[in-house]
C-alpha cells in the first residue's frame, strides 16, 4: 500500500513537469541549441570519439605484450589507432606534429611489478590542450593495470602539445547536459518547495500515505524526471553530432549518480532558502558559479592544472568528467577508473538530501504556523 | 466519534494550543469560534495529524490517531488554503486525492463524478484549476476532502474569501452531510457562520479553549443583557442623550460615540418605554432604534475583553 501511494505522487507529480512546457525547453532543447551551436562552430568536425596513440615500450617484457594486445582487441580498432614509437624523443615529436594525441610510456620494469615501487613504470605524453586524449590514455592504462591486479604506479601526466582532439561538440554535450540536469532537477525541487508554501504537501501528510511513502514518492518523481532527461540528451546527442558516451553500464552509473547529486544540490539550496522564489534564485546562481568553477562552460584545454583541480572539487565538474572518462574508456565498463566522479557525485546527492530531508519537517511546521 | 483531550502545541517559546480538548459526535457540527492566531488551524493540524502533538491524545471512532492510517482514512481535511494542483484539471485533482485516500477503480470514478456534480463544477472537469475563480476553487478543495466519505471531516475556514453563491453553496453542502450523520470540526471568525451551523461550539482564544457549548448555553454564561442602538438624526445636542439614559433606573450603562447611543439593560423591550419618554421629554426623538439580544460576539467580549475580529 505504502509503494502504491509513493507510485501515485510520483505519477502526480511527472504530469505536472511534463505539462510544464519551459521546463520541457530547459530539459532538452536548450540544451540541444548549445552544444550544437557552440560546439559545431567552436570545435573540430571528426566524428566519433578516436585516439591517436603512440605506445614506446622500453620494457619489453609479458606484461607490456599484454598491454599491446590489450589494446589492439578487434573491438578497438575503430577507437585506439595504435602506433609504436621507439623512444620518448620519437614520440614527443609526433605529439608536437600533431601526428598521434597521446603517448603511453612503459618504462623498464613496467613487467615486475615489485620493482623499485617508488619510481614511475609508466608515463603518459599528451599534448596540454587535449584533456580527452589525456584522460582516455590514463584510463585505459588504469584499466589495464586493475584488470590485471598488478600494484603498479598510476601513469603521470607530461603535457606536451597545445593541440587537441577532444571534440569540441562532445565537450558541449556532456557539460551542456549535466548543467541542464540540475536546472531541470531544480524545477521538480522547486515544485516541491511550493507544495509545503501552498499547503498541498501538509494535506498528503494527513493523508494514510506516511511520511516515508510521501518523501519515496517526491524522491523518485525526481529521479526519473531527471533520468529521462539524460535518456533524450543522450540519444539526440548521438544521433545529432555522433557523441560516443561510452559502455552502457559506465552510463547508467553515472546517469544514476548525476542525478542524484543534481537533487542533493538543489535540495540543499532550496531548503536553505527562505522560500521558492528565494530558493530558486540561490540555487540558479549557485548553479551558474558552479558551471564556471567546474568548467562546463570552457574546455580546460590550455589553462593551467589549478583548473583542473577546481573542477575535480565540485560536483558538477565531477560528473561531466565522469562522462567524458566514460567514453575515453569506451566500450570497456571501466567502473573502477570512474571511482571518483561516481564516489563523489553519489555523496554529495547522499548529503544535500539527508540535509534537506532534516529541514523538511521544519518547512512544514513553519509554513502552518 | 471524535475524541480529543489535552492538546498542546509549542512553536518555540510561543505556546500554541494549550490543554485543548473537546468531543464531536456523528451527525454533529462542532464549531472552533476565535479569531485569527487564537489556536484554530494549529489545533486541526494535530487532529488531522499534520502537526505532531506536543501533548495531548486523538481518537477518531476509538482507533488512536498515532496508529497512522486506520485513522487517518476515517478524516477528511480541507485546509484554510486552497491546497489543489492549479496546473492539473479539477478531475485530475479530484483523483490524485481520492487515490491518496485508497480509492480506485469505478469506485473511484464515481466518487469524483459525484463530487463534481454536488459542486456544480461537472461542466468544467477538465479545465485547469487555475482557470478557476476563487469561489470554485473552495468548493473543489472542499469536496476533495469528501471523496472517500469520511467519519470526521475537519473544515478550516472553508469560506474565506468566497463570494455569497458559494458561501450559501458550502453552508447547504455543510448541513447535507451533518444530515448524513458525519461529524463536522469547522472552524470560523464569523460569528453568523457558527451560530447558523454550529450544534456546538468551542470559544478559543490565546491557545485556550476559554468556552463550550451551544449557543444558547454560551449566552447564558455570559451576563444576560440586552443592547438598544439610538441614531438621533439631525436632532440638536444628541450627545445629551447619554446622561439622560444612565438616569433611568432599568439602564446598567449607556454610551455616545458620537453617532449612536448604546444602552445596556437587562430587558431590553421593558426598558424601551421608559428610554423613549425620557428622550422625546428632553425633544430629542429618536431616528432609528434597533434592540439587539446578546450573540456570541458579546459572549466573546465579555471572556476576552477584545471583539472577535480585533
Amino acid at each position: 500500500m505504502e509503494l502504491r501511494l509513493a507510485l501515485v505522487i510520483c505519477a502526480k507529480d511527472l504530469r505536472q513537469r511534463l505539462r510544464d512546457r519551459t521546463a520541457v525547453l530547459v530539459a532538452v532543447v536548450v540544451p540541444l541549441l548549445l552544444a550544437g551551436l557552440v560546439g559545431l562552430s567552436l570545435g573540430s568536425n571528426r566524428a566519433g570519439v578516436e585516439l591517436r596513440l603512440a605506445l614506446v615500450d622500453g620494457d619489453r617484457g609479458p606484461h607490456a605484450e599484454a598491454l599491446r594486445a590489450w589494446l589492439s582487441r578487434p573491438w578497438l580498432e575503430d577507437v585506439i589507432l595504435l602506433e609504436d614509437s621507439e623512444s620518448v624523443e620519437s614520440a614527443s615529436r609526433l605529439l608536437a606534429d600533431d601526428e598521434v594525441d597521446a603517448a603511453l610510456v612503459l618504462r623498464p620494469g613496467f613487467a615486475e611489478t615489485s620493482a623499485n615501487p617508488e619510481a614511475p613504470l609508466t608515463e603518459v605524453l599528451a599534448s596540454g590542450g587535449n584533456p580527452f586524449a589525456t584522460r582516455m590514455t590514463v584510463a585505459l592504462a588504469e584499466r589495464f593495470l586493475s584488470d590485471r591486479h598488478a600494484s603498479l604506479e598510476l601513469p603521470q601526466l607530461v603535457p606536451t602539445s597545445p593541440t587537441g582532439r577532444l571534440r569540441t561538440v562532445d565537450f558541449y554535450a556532456f557539460s551542456m547536459t549535466v548543467l541542464f540536469l540540475t536546472f531541470t532537477v531544480l524545477s521538480g525541487v522547486r515544485s516541491l518547495q511550493q507544495e509545503v508554501e501552498a499547503g498541498t504537501l501538509a494535506r498528503l501528510v494527513a493523508s494514510p500515505a506516511s511520511a516515508r511513502a510521501v518523501l519515496a514518492g517526491k524522491l523518485l518523481g525526481l529521479l526519473l524526471l531527471g533520468w529521462l532527461q539524460m535518456a533524450v540528451m543522450i540519444a539526440a546527442t548521438s544521433l545529432l553530432f555522433g557523441t560516443s558516451w561510452g559502455h552502457p553500464l559506465s552510463v547508467v552509473c553515472l546517469v544514476f549518480t548525476s542525478v542524484w547529486m543534481a537533487i542533493g544540490l538543489t535540495s540543499f539550496f532550496m531548503s536553505v532558502a527562505g522560500d521558492a522564489e528565494q530558493g530558486q534564485m540561490l540555487a540558479s546562481i549557485s548553479i551558474f558559479l558552479l558551471a564556471v568553477v567546474g568548467g562546463q562552460f570552457m574546455p580546460a584545454q590550455g589553462l593551467p592544472d589549478f583548473f583542473d583541480t577546481l573542477q575535480r572539487l565540485t560536483p558538477n565538474g565531477q560528473a561531466a568528467r565522469g562522462f567524458m572518462d566514460a567514453a575515453a574508456l569506451a566500450r570497456e565498463g571501466g567502473l573502477p577508473a570512474l571511482a571518483e566522479p561516481l564516489l563523489f557525485t553519489f555523496a554529495v546527492g547522499s548529503a544535500g538530501i539527508w540535509f534537506a530531508g532534516r529541514r523538511a519537517r521544519f518547512a512544514v511546521e513553519r509554513a502552518l504556523r | 466519534m471524535l475524541v480529543a483531550e489535552g492538546l498542546r502545541k509549542r512553536f518555540g517559546d510561543r505556546e500554541a494550543v494549550c490543554e485543548v480538548g473537546f468531543e464531536i459526535a456523528s451527525g454533529e457540527v462542532y464549531g472552533l469560534l476565535g479569531p485569527n492566531g487564537a489556536g484554530k488551524s494549529t489545533t486541526i493540524s494535530m487532529i488531522t495529524g499534520v502537526l505532531p502533538r506536543d501533548g495531548g491524545r486523538v481518537c477518531i471512532d476509538g482507533i488512536d490517531l498515532d496508529s497512522g492510517p486506520p485513522a487517518r482514512r476515517r478524516i477528511g481535511l480541507v485546509p484554510q488554503a486552497i491546497t489543489l494542483y492549479q496546473d492539473l484539471t479539477a478531475r485530475e485533482n479530484l483523483l490524485f486525492w481520492g487515490r491518496m485516500y485508497e480509492l480506485r477503480g469505478t469506485a473511484l470514478e464515481s466518487a469524483v463524478q459525484q463530487a463534481l456534480e454536488d459542486v456544480a463544477l461537472s461542466d468544467r472537469a477538465d479545465d485547469r484549476v487555475a482557470t478557476f475563480s476563487g469561489g470554485m476553487q473552495r468548493r473543489l478543495n472542499l469536496v476533495a476532502g469528501l471523496l472517500h466519505q469520511p467519519s470526521l471531516l475537519t473544515l478550516d475556514e472553508p469560506t474565506a474569501g468566497v463570494d455569497p453563491q458559494s458561501r450559501s453553496a458550502i453552508f447547504d453542502l455543510v448541513e447535507r452531510l451533518r444530515d448524513d450523520g458525519m461529524a463536522i470540526l469547522y472552524t470560523t471568525h464569523y460569528m453568523e457562520e457558527a451560530e447558523r451551523l454550529c450544534d456546538r461550539i468551542g470559544i478559543i482564544d490565546g491557545g485556550r479553549l476559554i468556552a463550550e457549548g451551544t449557543r444558547q448555553e454560551l449566552v447564558a454564561q455570559v451576563r444576560n443583557e440586552s443592547r438598544i442602538e439610538l441614531s438621533f438624526g439631525g436632532a440638536r445636542s444628541p450627545e445629551r442623550s447619554e446622561a439622560i439614559a444612565k438616569s433611568l433606573p432599568d439602564v446598567r450603562r449607556a454610551h455616545w460615540d458620537g453617532e449612536h447611543l448604546a444602552v445596556h439593560a437587562d430587558d431590553g423591550n421593558r426598558c424601551l418605554p421608559g428610554l423613549l419618554g425620557a428622550l422625546l421629554e428632553a425633544e430629542l426623538a429618536p431616528s432609528r432604534i434597533d434592540v439587539i439580544e446578546p450573540d456570541l460576539e458579546d459572549v466573546f467580549l465579555e471572556l476576552t475583553g477584545r471583539a472577535l475580529r480585533d
